[in-house]
């Protein structure tokens, strides 16, 4: 049976628009067959929970569940967006994922190029695997050792002073705190984030390079005319990933960086709702901003996608 | 190889100064982290954090981590869910990227969607637990590794470098009668090395690093992974419901301890990148041959 | 087809899950008053993770199971997953016996009110231990009896003054014995001591390194404000609940925090370090001034290291009227927060359950919850309990790991009373002495007790209180830093008021006129 069919698609080939969609469809059963559990699992564990999301319509307690807690529409949504501080978080939500899509976002891929360029493996392989290793220390070590570099007699403030800069306060003075952000996500994200260019580069064919530099190209034309390019789809794909996230902060990170005196350029959106989850704040609030971010996330990402495809050619969908 | 121009020269040169401050600077946490592992806790900090060698020298706080009741089956357990997950998640993800990068495949901009529109829209806590229990999940193993099944972004990474495969392999697979399956498992899969590498690696982090999941769904003690037998250790001295305690819990736990529990949980996952190295290379090694 | 049958099914039982969730509830059928085993769900303590592997490990709790002859199966969450813990087994249905919660704070009344636990006062012939500690001690009933005169949880309570004053005012004595200095009373002596402490060199290195007070926070060096008879956040002046930054007090005591950090006596890294960093300034010679908690970790770490150190508890410092007051709530929480045992509806014998609960009541229940068994962690001697040689002399573990052993009051926050008598034995000399020092004409007067909201107010409050705190908070920091006046304070008064103080301040005032009026009286 199933030679019988693979034969006849065989013979059958192209074009494939001319055919109905139901012979389509049979003609691939065998792909359909590999995407039934992946559909299974999405309907299951994905869009079956999804139901949860009601509860950003509803005056939801624990105690009663979700049938018998009562709806109150759109309340909790217009209550985040009347909040004094709304356009503040937003602001300042945005503002640090501009830095990140600026610099933070860059980084590996410079990376990942520059790596590219060395010639001495060991060399090479070091350098991967320890700009690796910061990914897995814990936030908390890592946001306690930026406070120590750049606290007013730190290590930071000292190479300045040797410099005869004045200390700057990095930590109190709300001006730098997207900069120490930034800073430290490079820091901590940088060879973790290139792995995937790097495996991206070693799917390039050697062949290119060879042809290019008999008609003596150098490195550099050969890294704009042939690196680059191949590496676009990847980076597309994660520029829309990335632009899909605008709305999301790394909450933890923040909330151990910040304090009070620098709230107007580093409270955003989770940490507002953390802190008014602490006072007492309702499952369906922090549902509802939730729901709220992720709209604009994904509309972001379904522009993003978009532009790709006109600009680029690849995109998600 | 073809001789290198002065500018390449300098470029080079500038290069390795520049990974070479990189690498210090990436490095020093991870020293940092095994310093204060081996440090005295009283002299940790001086004033100051930064630390250049262990200070006051010794091994009390890895002795208080292999302590632990629970470290050995944690270790146990975490390493059957990284590798049983990985598979499977690999597996499943490469079923979905391969599908979905057909072309001509009728629905599949919509399932795209629709997988991309549920990594947005998830329902939360409790509703994710009702489903586990239901399916008559929890306080099993497969809870660990099914409800995190298939990660969407990365199978978007994977799909796009299946996309980007030569059209004309499968083709000429399909002519010499190959179906679906030989396609996938006898040529895709090899030549996509480099890309499931990284996934799997991926999948090998999350599913080493996972302690919510168990926390969730697995009560019984026997099944817990590592880092939520280790998270334990990590958390106390901080917990929001002892404030009023009198119980002063610095002094069970000492910041030094906490560095070894890192140690301890870290070590073994930081070995696997290397192994994975190895098949980024070995794409480049191909595409040399082939030439 | 059939694929698409067990898809539809699959989504139904998805659905029906979520939506009978809540719901789902177990009838209680009373039967005969004797049970032998009891679920219980209860925090599960950080020093169970080594070695322990529940609470039946714990001396206390082997000795309860002998006393009541009742088993208990627990069912310890991580302490770090609590919550998440809790809420799952509410939302699924499934509760155990007994659970261990932070009951004021999660709403105990609506958890009655929707059927998850009971009143346990429809037991009270069960529950004699329990009446007679309620009768014996009437200034802790109003904690926990809630206002409309229902007991939905038996708390954990501390009886002793000494036991909630763990935290206060910590010299470096060795600096001021060698500078030849009096322990500060007053502000004023305090910022003469401090300026000492910053140029006299008292850690004798030659160099001008000395960080005269550290701290963790705004709410650390906060305490600096009870000399001014104010604190951030509410209080009570007289019957009047207040809110420290409406108060004129308020801003006489911020320009004093102000001026500290702007002389450089008041560490520059408070407003982010951590506590384990400000111990390290005090114990490597390099601050000598701060408020925290008792100093037995500090003292034990530093007896070996160097025996000429010597941080010791001053007496709270006196506000104008020379009045030692303090705002520190621990210092009169006497009911804890956490800790409290409700029953569920899902226990098939309330009685039984409500007649173990009581037992840790009695007075052989306190003792073996403080002391552990005895003859093997305590003997008596004249009547007073002492711990053994096995506990306070251990070659293998330090005295706090054998308490965790011994004593279900230290480790389990399982509902009991706990002692100073026990307490006080886990604690360094320089511990205890510090506690009795600052326990010493304490005046905690002021301190708002833990009032209870209904729902409504509680909605209000985090509403409005998310902004306020937020603003007042970034104000405060910035005036101590030196980025705003502290005339800025005005503004800020104008501006939360705007927010909605007047009506919080309302609510609170309600909710502790109900609190002061609470009937005690069963």
């Amino acid at each position: 049976m199933t030679s019988k069919l693979k034969m006849g698609k065989a013979k059958q080939g192209m074009p494939v628009s001319t055919k109905s969609l139901w012979k389509r469809m049979v003609e691939f059963w065998e792909v359909y067959l590999l995407l039934l559990p992946v559909a299974l699992y999405y309907i299951i564990f994905k869009y079956v929970p999804m139901f949860g999301n009601v509860i950003a319509f509803q005056d939801y307690s624990i105690t009663r569940g979700i049938l018998q807690s009562e709806f109150v529409g759109l309340k909790h949504f217009t209550s985040f967006l009347n909040d004094v501080y709304f356009w503040r978080l937003l602001k300042n939500t945005l503002m640090i994922n501009l830095y990140g899509l600026l610099f933070a976002f860059p980084a590996p891929i410079i990376l990942a190029l520059l790596l590219n360029e060395v010639r001495c493996t060991p060399f090479k392989r070091s350098v991967q695997t320890i700009t690796y290793m910061p990914h897995f220390i814990s936030a908390v070590v890592v946001c306690g050792m930026i406070l120590d570099f750049i606290s007013p007699n730190g290590l930071v403030n000292s190479v300045l002073n040797a410099f005869g800069i004045e200390s700057k306060k990095f930590i109190t003075d709300p001006q730098y705190f997207y900069g120490v952000y930034t800073v430290m996500d490079i820091w901590q994200g940088i060879g973790w984030g290139s792995i995937i260019y790097i495996s991206a580069l070693s799917g390039i064919d050697a062949e290119l390079y060879e042809a290019s530099a008999i008609d003596g190209a150098s490195r550099w034309q050969q890294t704009l005319r042939i690196t680059l390019p191949c590496l676009l789809p990847t980076i597309a794909i994660c520029l829309i990933m990335r632009v899909g996230q605008m709305l999301s902060t790394g909450f933890e990170k923040i909330i151990l960086l910040y304090n009070p005196a620098i709230y107007s350029t580093s409270d955003v959106i989770s940490t507002y709702v953390y802190r008014k989850g602490i006072l007492g704040g309702e499952y369906s609030f922090s549902a509802a901003v939730g729901l709220f971010n992720s709209i604009i996330n994904f509309l972001l990402l379904v522009f993003a996608n978009w532009f790709s495809k006109k600009a680029t050619g690849s995109g998600m969908f | 190889m073809i001789k290198r121009s002065k500018g390449e020269r300098i470029f080079a040169a500038f290069n390795t100064v520049f990974l070479s401050a990189l690498l210090i600077v990436t490095l020093y946490p991870c020293l940092y982290v095994l310093f204060a592992s081996f440090s005295d806790p009283v002299d940790l900090y001086n004033g100051s954090k930064l630390l250049l060698y262990p200070r006051g020298f010794n091994v009390i706080n890895y002795k208080h981590v292999f302590k632990e009741a629970l470290l050995w089956t944690g270790y146990a357990n975490t390493i059957f869910y990284t590798i049983v997950g990985t598979i499977v998640c690999v597996l499943l993800t490469t079923f979905a990227a391969y599908g979905l990068s057909r072309r001509g495949l009728p629905g599949k901009n919509l399932m795209i969607m629709l997988m991309t529109f549920s990594m947005y829209f998830s329902g939360g806590m409790i509703p994710n637990f009702l489903i586990v229990r239901n399916l008559g999940l929890l306080d099993t193993r497969l809870a660990m590794i099914l409800p995190g099944a298939i990660n969407t972004f990365n199978f978007i990474i994977e799909l796009t470098y299946f996309k980007g495969m030569p059209q004309e392999l499968e083709e000429a697979a399909k002519i010499d009668g190959a179906n679906h399956f030989t396609v996938l498992f006898k040529i895709m899969m090899p030549l996509a090395k480099a890309s499931i590498a990284v996934i799997a690696l991926y999948y090998a982090v999350a599913f080493w690093n996972d302690y919510v999941t168990a926390l969730l769904y697995v009560n019984k003690q026997e099944l817990y992974p590592l880092q939520l037998v280790l998270r334990e250790i990590l958390f106390q001295g901080t917990l929001d419901a002892q404030a009023a305690s009198n119980v002063d819990q610095a002094d069970a736990v000492s910041e030094t301890i906490k560095y070894a529990t890192m140690v301890v949980s870290t070590i073994p996952i930081l070995c696997v990148y290397p192994f994975i190295q190895k098949y980024f290379v070995q794409g480049v090694m191909i595409g040399a041959v082939k030439g | 087809m059939a694929k698409c049958k067990r898809l539809v099914s699959f989504v139904l039982c998805g659905v029906m899950a979520l939506s009978f969730a809540g719901c789902d509830k177990k009838e209680t059928t009373p039967s005969s008053d004797a049970i032998d085993t009891i679920s219980v769900f209860c925090g599960r303590s950080a020093s169970l993770s080594e070695e322990m592997k529940d609470y039946n490990d714990v001396a206390s709790f082997q000795k309860m199971e002998e006393l009541t002859g009742v088993k208990v199966e627990w069912t310890l969450p991580p302490a770090s997953g609590y919550d998440e813990k809790f809420n799952l087994m509410i939302a699924s249905g499934n509760y155990t016996d007994v659970i261990v919660s932070s009951w004021k704070a999660q709403g105990a009344e609506k958890f009655h009110k929707d059927g998850i636990i009971i009143n346990l006062l429809d037991y009270k012939e069960h529950m004699p231990n329990f009446m007679a500690y309620t009768e014996a001690h009437p200034e802790f009933a109003k904690d926990y009896i809630s206002t409309d005169g229902k007991l939905l949880y038996f708390p954990y309570i501390r009886e002793n003054l000494e036991s909630n004053v763990f935290y206060g005012p910590l010299m470096r004595q060795d600096w001021l014995d060698k500078l030849g200095l009096e322990v500060p009373t007053t502000s004023e002596e305090l910022y003469q001591v401090l300026k000492a402490f910053k140029e006299k060199d008292p850690n004798g290195n030659g160099e001008a390194d000395e960080i005269p007070m550290t701290g963790v926070g705004a709410s650390g060096v906060g305490l600096l404000l009870n000399m001014f008879s104010t604190h951030h956040g509410f209080y009570l002046d007289g019957d009047k609940v207040v809110y420290g930054l409406l108060e004129d007090n308020f801003t006489e005591g911020i320009s004093y925090i102000a001026k500290l950090y702007e002389e450089g006596l008041l560490d520059a890294d408070y407003v982010f370090q951590d506590r384990a960093k400000q111990d390290g300034k005090i114990t490597n010679n390099k601050a000598g001034f701060m408020y925290s908690y008792q100093p037995t970790t500090i003292s034990n770490a530093m007896a070996e290291k160097d025996p000429n150190f010597k941080l010791v508890g001053i007496p709270n410092l006196k506000n104008k009227e020379g009045k030692r007051v303090t705002y520190y709530s621990a210092y009169a929480t006497s009911v804890l927060p956490s800790g409290a045992a409700a029953i569920t509806t899902a226990c098939k014998n309330p009685a039984a359950a409500v007649k173990w609960l009581d037992s840790f009541y009695s007075k052989e229940g306190i003792e073996a919850m403080n002391f552990g068994i005895e003859g093997e962690t305590y003997t008596k001697e004249n009547g007073e309990c002492v711990f053994t040689d096995l506990v306070m002399n251990n070659p293998e573990r330090s005295v706090s790991k054998m308490f965790d052993r011994t004593s279900g009051v230290f480790n389990s926050y399982f509902p009991s009373v706990q002692l100073w008598e026990s307490y006080s034995k886990s604690l360094s000399s320089y511990g205890k002495a510090a506690i009795e020092t600052w326990a010493d004409g304490t005046d905690i007067s002021g301190i708002l007790p833990s009032i209870n909201f209904t729902e409504e107010e509680k909605k209000k409050v985090a509403d409005y209180m998310a902004q306020i705190t937020t603003y007042a908070d970034e104000t405060v920091d910035q005036i101590i830093l030196g980025q705003k006046p502290v005339s800025a304070l005005n503004e800020a008064r104008a501006k939360i008021k705007e927010m909605g103080m007047d009506e919080v301040l309302k609510i609170y005032q309600a909710a502790y006129d109900r609190y002061d009026k609470t009937n005690v009286s069963f």
